[in-house]
């Protein structure tokens, strides 16, 4: 059995479970499917094993230092890891070895976790799936022939299949909530500002947020607690008043707001996405909330202002490596930032000026609810193969909404449909609620059954 | 979705981007471009007020 974070929290501080044990089972399923699923791509063994020896030692001695502590992670490749190469799974950095930790790679350290090592991502949180990098692309545990979505598709990979009980991921246009949904997952994106991203390779910076995934809600609050908080040296920070995520909170008296237009309209979704979130409105009114349809800017208008934005930042970014090393990045990559490069300034400020217009109507559509429920992803996991390569100008995405107006947002799992595959929806808060939006994804985890199942991997 | 510019004056944008590119992912760019000129669209129509502030706007105290 794959204990979760909670379980295997308590399990340590009640001693009955050495850190040292969780740390080699762990390993020995990397050690089992990892070739098949390419989810790590660096293998920490040593590193992890003293991380957990160290962990074991203070469990002995009741020094523990908290519920993250002989917990076994993995850390997404575009994060900084001290000593230890940090490639953005891309041959532009292949030889990068950092010297610090990111801020929240060492806030995790402080509290004690297992480093098993780098987790698959698609090339700088961007280009995948890509078969051209120095690694393959990490395949879905649900079934190894699916896409994982992206970026931080190894994090999912690894969490789903239990090769780790946690990982970072970051999150630009959907890259923590996209594969957990079609992993079977939990993700959150927190409020812009909650996460440091110092030490983290950028991607656009005004839409780049830090964030964990976990095989629950409950996980990820514990696992968002010990890596949030106020970094100085990251411009985007905020000194917030969020000290801690109490999952807890009681939904009676809510008011949910069903963003459908979302996902009947301007994207429809698969059947079994769209009974998912039907199914996880009836759970909120069976809990006493209030369940009421808003409506919001369409998706085609979020995307529109939201990949202008991405690419021209992205592009700012990688300007002169395009220029001079431009066959070192894989086709997919070089293609999507080739197309920033190709905007005009005008083109971005206006996206800028457009993102100022759709918060304003964000907010005062929202008004009055305390969450939103729409769609994380339209369908079931497509064939990794079958991937479009221009997908993200073809139809627009759930997620990238929330990356402009910076609110909070969870992708839960909410069950199976084609071929068993998971699916999902996607949790919503104003800026801040963080904690209230993992209540609320914790409330339906309980009602709705999907937590039973792992995948067959 | 908006016509494709023509090969020469994407070929011109591409330079003028700095950008030396395969031939073939010129020309299949050339078509995404098209896609994205759609989305750049969207986001002047309707025009936005003359005096709407761009999301980022300096502010003397706290730095850009």
């Amino acid at each position: 059995m794959i204990p979760t974070i909670a379980e295997a929290g308590a399990l340590i501080a009640a001693k009955k479970v050495s850190p040292v044990e969780l740390t080699r089972d762990c390993l020995a399923r990397i050690a089992a499917q990892n070739s098949t699923l390419n989810a790590f791509i660096l293998v920490t063994e040593e590193r992890a094993l003293a991380d957990a020896r160290a962990a074991e030692a203070r469990q002995m001695s009741g020094t523990l230092k908290g519920r993250l502590d002989g917990i076994p992670i993995g850390h997404k490749d575009i994060y900084g890891t001290a000593g230890i190469a940090t490639t953005a799974h891309s041959a532009q950095l292949i030889d990068n070895v950092p010297t610090r930790d990111a801020v929240t790679v060492g806030k995790w350290r402080d509290a004690g976790v297992v480093l098993l090592g780098k987790l698959a991502t698609h090339e700088f949180a961007f280009g995948g799936p890509s078969f051209d990098l120095p690694w393959p692309p990490a395949r879905n545990p649900w079934d190894t022939e699916r896409f994982t979505a992206g970026s931080s598709s190894g994090t999912a990979a690894a969490v789903a299949a239990g090769l780790a009980l946690g990982g970072t991921g970051s999150d630009t246009g959907g890259s923590i909530r996209g594969p957990a949904a079609l992993c079977g997952i939990a993700g959150i994106k927190p409020t812009y500002g909650l996460c440091s991203r110092t030490g983290i390779l950028p991607l656009a910076q005004t839409l780049d947020h830090a964030g964990p995934l976990a095989w629950n809600s409950e996980d990820c609050a514990i696992l968002l607690e010990a890596m949030m908080g106020y970094d100085p040296t990251d411009p985007g920070s905020v000194d917030h008043s969020v000290t801690a995520l109490d999952i807890k909170q009681d939904m009676r008296g809510r008011r949910i707001g069903v963003i459908r237009h979302f996902h009947e309209v301007d994207h429809p979704v698969s059947a079994a996405t769209l009974r998912g979130i039907e199914e996880s409105c009836a759970i909120f009114r069976k809990l006493g909330a209030e369940v009421a349809d808003v409506t919001l800017p369409s998706l085609q208008e979020f995307n529109a202002a939201g990949w202008v934005t991405l690419s021209a930042e992205a592009w700012a970014v990688h300007e002169e490596w395009m220029r001079t090393r431009p066959m070192k990045y894989g086709e997919l990559l070089r293609c999507r930032l080739a197309l920033g490069g190709l905007l005009s300034a005008g083109d971005y400020i206006q996206a800028s000026r457009k993102r100022r217009q759709l918060i304003e109507r964000s907010f005062a559509a929202s008004a009055g609810f305390d969450i939103l429920i729409t769609a994380a992803q339209p369908m079931e996991a497509a064939k990794i193969r079958d991937v479009p390569k221009w997908s993200t100008l073809e139809k627009p995405n759930f997620t990238i909404p929330f990356n402009l107006t910076g609110w909070p947002a969870l992708t839960i799992c909410t069950g199976f449909g084609e071929g068993g595959l998971p699916v999902a929806a996607q949790l919503i808060g104003m800026p801040w609620t963080d904690g209230l939006v993992l209540a609320a994804g914790h409330a339906l985890e309980r009602e709705n059954g999907a937590r039973a199942k792992r995948p067959p991997v | 979705m908006a016509e494709p510019l023509s090969v020469q004056d994407f070929a011109t944008i591409v330079a003028q981007a700095g950008l030396t590119l395969p031939p073939a992912e010129v020309e299949d760019l050339r078509h995404a471009h098209a896609k994205l000129m759609g989305m750049l669209a969207l986001l002047r129509d309707p025009a936005i007020p003359l005096a709407a502030e761009p999301a980022l706007t300096f502010s003397a105290g706290k730095g850009a």
